[in-house]
């Protein structure tokens, strides 16, 4: 104990010096925690915008445009497949034509909305009205109900054309969604799961569609599923679809250890630098420590314990600094509408790793000082003294 | 009596490719309790055998033994363990640790030793800080103080462990004549009560006929080993 209470004095006894180097650590470590939370929470952001909605691994009949049976054992089958399955939802996916002037293309879906909500938020992106769950009933996009300028409770008539003569078949409107992508809001038709076998005149669905927990592990499961399922069935999943956004992404991903690798970096040349003029301006204590009898071990525990105090001093005023860092940030950085630009995502275990990086960098900076200060002979102090 | 610290043959070389002899074969002991003084003019040696006579430099032949053990033949490790429990040393530099209060100076030895203070080891401080007269300033740091002040306290962490020997390079060396007096009184004074045995050295002959033997050393040599009255 009396190296560290020798270090903790060392430290304060030279407070300037000590508080500008922590400050130093403090800066390395927020920039760490600012740059760390930014790019995961690009990352998230851009994997929610890309995928949030979306099937991660989707089920289909081998062949196109075949269909599945709608097979409750496989449904349950699907669903116990892996922890990692957070969802699994049927849909019936088929197009027709909205009887207006211009007779708009659009693609009906069937959903069960228990499962369905969980991967698409339909009931968020609700704008008017209520989900379908009579016969009949549909929700359409807002670009859509614009463009044809009708309201809730309304009939809509749509033409299919999966059978000679094209089947006719009117709608109730009883809800207006908005996904915020112009594609969706101008051509989903959306209507419970029974409506659309209704219509088609089968039992079937057109896929099985699941999200994961951890989206990129879809690869992994999809294969396994793909060899448990057999050649009858075509699994796809999300990444082999969008290689560009995973390389993007990896490319953020080394970008931003890159940047952590120079912050730790120059803090470790800074501690290292001032610790070691810190040995010399200390050598006259150290030699007066050593003619009293401490080891050589305990002097180099002195210098070792001042890096990790400093670091330990410098990490928790750098999570300080680095949180005021990220909530100003989310404060100030705003969309238009009043939300934040981006939501930076700082877990406790990348605080606890940032904060535990700092620490070694300094007890690694420490390592030089502490070894002369180990090696200091006596004499020398007593000699020139 | 028995004998504390025993010289045979010290011969101390310093540089490797220029070599300078600075002690030619030093023969001294020292008995238990006695008060010493070692006086020689600047460049005799005499701080060069006072740092082997404290452990602190190996000769570069000879034998040294304290209370009867070869110290040239220990390791670093248990040389420092000798030093804090067997040997004070009072330096001209006083070499207070300035980081510290006088209090927490005079029980660093004691720290270094056994890792804690007991209540005993702070009464006994308090007794040193007593005897040395500074119970006063003992809060104070060791920056806060005047060379006489600083010396004492010197004075008192020297005998925090209860060694049975001191070694006191010019100890009033930095101080003025009236504060010397002080000091020396003080240091005989210790020696009386505590029956410590006290290697004295200095540049000062005055200072040096008040001990009980006188060593004088030049060029390396002993040229004067007499007992006082």
């Amino acid at each position: 104990m009396l190296p560290l209470s020798i270090a903790w004095r060392f430290l304060m006894a030279s407070k300037a010096q000590t508080i500008l180097i922590a400050l130093g650590i403090a800066v390395g470590v927020s920039v760490q925690i600012f740059i760390g939370g930014i790019i995961t929470g690009l990352r998230e952001d851009l994997v929610e915008t890309t995928i949030g909605n979306s099937s991660h691994i989707t089920v289909s009949a081998q062949a196109r445009n075949e269909l599945l049976e709608d097979d409750q054992s496989l449904y349950e089958f699907l669903k116990t497949f892996d922890d990692q399955i957070r969802v699994v939802n049927r849909s019936l996916v088929f197009s027709g034509n909205i009887l207006t002037d211009q007779s708009d293309p659009v693609v009906l879906r069937g959903f069960d909305f228990a499962d369905a909500n969980q991967m698409y938020q339909f009931d968020e992106r609700l704008m008017a009205g209520r989900l379908p769950s009579a016969n009949q009933e549909i929700a359409l996009g807002k670009d859509l109900v614009d463009a044809l300028g009708i309201s809730i409770n309304d009939e809509v008539e749509v033409l299919f054309t999966f059978e000679i003569p094209p089947k006719r078949e009117t709608f109730t409107l009883v809800g207006v969604f908005d996904f915020r992508v112009s594609q969706i809001n101008q051509t989903w038709l959306i209507t419970t799961i029974e409506t659309a076998q209704t219509v088609l005149g089968v039992n079937q669905v057109s896929a099985f569609e699941m999200q994961l927990k951890d989206v990129f592990l879809a690869d992994q499961i999809a294969e396994r599923l793909q060899t448990e399922l057999g050649d009858s069935y075509r699994v796809t999943e999300w990444k082999s679809a969008n290689q560009e956004l995973l390389s993007g992404l990896e490319g953020q991903n080394i970008s931003g250890i890159m940047i952590q690798v120079f912050v730790i970096i120059s803090v470790v040349l800074g501690i290292a630098s001032v610790l070691a003029i810190t040995v010399v301006q200390k050598s006259k204590q150290l030699g007066i420590l050593k003619a009293m009898g401490i080891q050589d071990a305990q002097a180099r525990r002195i210098f070792l314990y001042q890096g990790a105090l400093l670091g330990l001093i410098g990490g928790v005023l750098g999570i300080l600094l680095g949180l005021g860092l990220s909530e100003s940030f989310s404060a100030f950085a705003l969309n238009p509408d009043g939300s934040p630009i981006l939501e930076l995502v700082i877990t406790p275990s990348f605080i606890a790793l940032s904060a535990s990086l700092a620490i070694m960098a300094a007890l690694f900076a420490s390592l030089v000082p502490a070894r002369r200060s180990a090696k200091l002979s006596v004499i020398e102090v007593i000699r020139n003294g | 009596m028995a004998s504390v610290l025993r010289l045979s043959a010290i011969k101390k070389v310093y540089g490797e490719k220029v070599k300078t002899q600075v002690l030619h074969g030093i023969d001294l002991s020292f008995e238990m309790g006695s008060f010493n003084a070692i006086i020689g003019q600047s460049g005799s040696g005499k701080s060069t055998l006072m740092n082997i006579m404290g452990t602190l430099d190996y000769p570069t032949e000879g034998h040294i033994e304290v209370y009867g053990v070869r110290a040239d033949q220990m390791d670093k490790k248990a040389l420092a363990k000798l030093r804090n429990e067997k040997i004070g040393f009072i330096f001209q530099h006083h070499y207070l640790l300035p980081e510290f209060t006088a209090f927490e100076n005079i029980l660093m030895p004691y720290k270094i030793r056994h890792g804690k203070i007991t209540e005993e080891a702070r009464k006994y401080a308090a007794e040193l800080i007593e005897l040395v007269g500074l119970t006063k300033v003992k809060h104070n740091k060791a920056t806060d103080m005047s060379g006489g002040q600083m010396q004492r306290v010197a004075i008192a962490r020297s005998l925090i462990n209860q060694p049975s020997l001191i070694l006191a390079d010019e100890p009033t060396g930095a101080l003025d004549s009236d504060t010397t007096e002080q000091v020396y009184d003080l240091l005989r004074k210790i020696n009386k009560t505590y029956k410590t045995t006290f290697i004295i050295i200095t540049h000062d002959k005055k200072i040096a006929e008040k001990a009980d033997r006188m060593i004088e050393i030049k060029d390396g040599n002993i040229v004067l080993d007499v007992v006082i009255q």
